[in-house]
């Protein structure tokens, strides 16, 4: 049923049909991604300019101990016990006001916070011992998996996932990224992504559309919905696109099936496959970027290897900008696009939506904007030090305390991916639709090798 | 009146109704993105839609209080 409240205005009165307008700045995550990102990455500059380190103190972890004994992890804790507890509230009340605010409930999202918030302690505590890199246990992968097997085997409520908020999580994330990330690398490198993402998802989303209408027979508007979820932003596409063609409920459902499936596997086997093939960081993270299909996902495959490989920030880099920049962008043309489509093409429908210019706005990703707004203010406000003094002055008190702040967004996606993830929950898909969209797969990610790893690894690795 | 789905029982558009609706939504995308913009499921119709005006199978959702008085 939908809300009585915004049906009808104060005088009883339809309210009119259009986009939700300035109610967006408070009802979506991706501008309490915006507010807070750029709220944190202001905090940071003043308290650099006042000589503080309080924001290095709250960003504190226990990834980078480098533990070899319980008792020096337990020293850890004990030492910082007094911030990890302002860290959590900070964290608690950050996102618990915004998730009020967006219409989650408070008594589900706190219990579920916590849990949160310690399973990432005993996460990162895991990464931070002296000896987990030699057996590939990066936080990112192992908080996957503890995530899989804790919501597959223990049955945790249903409630519990008004606390793990995958996207919110990731979009904070990226906004601070944005901060570390020189506007300089984003116009250079951002036009090659571009092109070789748009190519990339083209010939995925043909490939998927016709292999499940030609070869398997499949109906169109399933066929446009996976053709996008497998081409463009995984689930996110679905759904938009979905409203473009008047998709199904079964259609969507099975492209979270389909998306979801894919994007574990790619997860855990995309940073081992880079691994094998030698690949540097940033081809790594460019192929990852062409090659997962949700930038939650993504984000922990690239830094999964990144980490691997010790250049971390370089895979990200190229991740994101192959991504985020080179596909998330466009989502609303797509939209477009395929609306023309469904109604000019195929048939005129009394349901479904006309095409519609706006929803390039209506449908952009706007923590995007957030990123690029950090990312000039950034370099901005670093451009007046030398490379020396941002090496040793700035970076570690600047910088390093956004990107711990980062780490921290991120490892909570990554386990969220895994809470959230009941594979009894899955709709079960049929032969004819997983091959469909296997075969875009099996396209993309060799199509995406080769532009990455041959035809453009030059700029790549010289990221 | 222009009624429009906005206004209809048939009409998901709660963002928590909608992840509940569609299982595993909420594992790599979010009913609270920008990208969702208005889409919103009929479930009178069993289509995903941004919301148009009243079609034939409208049905009114309660008013307000305010307006009952």
């Amino acid at each position: 049923m939908g809300n009585t409240q915004d049906a009808w205005n104060e005088s009883g009165e339809p309210r009119k049909v259009g986009s939700m307008g300035w109610k967006e700045l408070y009802l979506k995550e991706d501008w309490w991604a915006i507010w807070f990102g750029i709220g944190l990455m202001v905090l940071a500059v003043v308290l650099f300019n006042s000589g503080s380190n309080f924001l290095s103190a709250l960003a504190v972890n226990p990834g980078g101990v480098k533990w070899s004994s319980l008792d020096q992890l337990a020293g850890h804790f004990a030492k910082n016990a007094g911030m990890y507890a302002l860290q959590f509230v900070f964290w608690m009340a950050l996102f618990g006001v915004s998730c009020s605010i967006m219409g989650i409930k408070l008594k589900e999202f706190i219990p579920s916070f916590i849990f949160l918030y310690v399973l990432s302690m005993a996460t990162f505590s895991v990464a931070g011992w002296v000896n987990a890199a030699k057996f590939n246990l990066e936080a990112p992968l192992v908080a996957l998996v503890a995530g899989l097997v804790i919501s597959n085997t223990i049955r945790l409520p249903k409630w519990m996932d008004s606390g793990f908020r995958v996207e919110y999580f990731i979009k904070l994330g990226i906004v601070l990224l944005g901060a570390t990330f020189p506007i300089t690398l984003v116009l250079t490198a951002g036009p090659t992504a571009i092109m070789q993402a748009t190519f990339i998802s083209l010939v995925t989303c043909l490939v998927i559309y016709f292999s499940a209408t030609r070869l398997f027979g499949l109906d169109r508007r399933l066929s446009a919905v996976i053709g996008v979820g497998g081409a463009v932003c995984g689930v996110s596409a679905s759904m938009a696109i979905a409203a473009s063609v008047g998709a199904k409920k079964d259609d969507l459902y099975t492209s979270v099936t389909l998306v979801v499936g894919w994007a574990l596997v790619m997860i855990l086997v995309l940073p081992f496959a880079s691994q094998a093939l030698g690949l540097s960081a940033g081809v790594a993270g460019a192929w990852i970027g062409t090659s997962e299909f949700a930038d939650a996902a993504g984000f922990a495959a690239a830094s999964a290897y990144g980490k691997m490989a010790g250049h971390e920030d370089t895979a990200i880099k190229a991740f994101t900008l192959m991504k985020v920049i080179g596909r998330d962008l466009w989502i609303g043309i797509w939209s477009i696009v395929w609306a023309f489509i469904a109604t000019m093409v195929w048939e005129k429908k009394e349901t479904g939506t006309a095409p519609n210019a706006r929803e390039i706005w209506w449908r952009f990703p706007k923590f995007v904007i957030g990123f690029f707004v950090a990312s000039m203010l950034m370099t901005w406000f670093t451009s007046g030090y030398t490379t020396d003094e941002f090496n040793k002055v700035v970076k570690p008190a600047l910088i390093m305390p956004l990107v711990s702040l980062r780490t921290w967004a991120f490892l909570f996606c990554f386990l969220s991916i895994g809470l959230t993830t009941r594979f009894r929950e899955l709709k079960a898909v049929g032969w004819k639709t997983f091959a469909a969209f296997t075969i875009g797969v099996a396209v993309n990610v060799v199509l995406g090798y080769y532009l990455s790893a041959v035809v453009f690894a030059e700029h790549w690795s010289s990221l | 009146m222009n009624t429009s789905c906005r206004q209809c029982e048939h009409f998901v558009t709660d963002p928590k109704e909608l992840e509940t609706f569609i299982p595993g939504l909420n594992i790599v995308s979010s009913a609270y993105g920008s990208v969702r913009a208005d889409t919103a499921y009929c479930k009178s119709k069993d289509i995903f839609l941004t919301p148009i005006l009243a079609c034939h199978a409208f049905k009114s959702l309660p008013l307000p209080a305010i307006r009952q008085n």
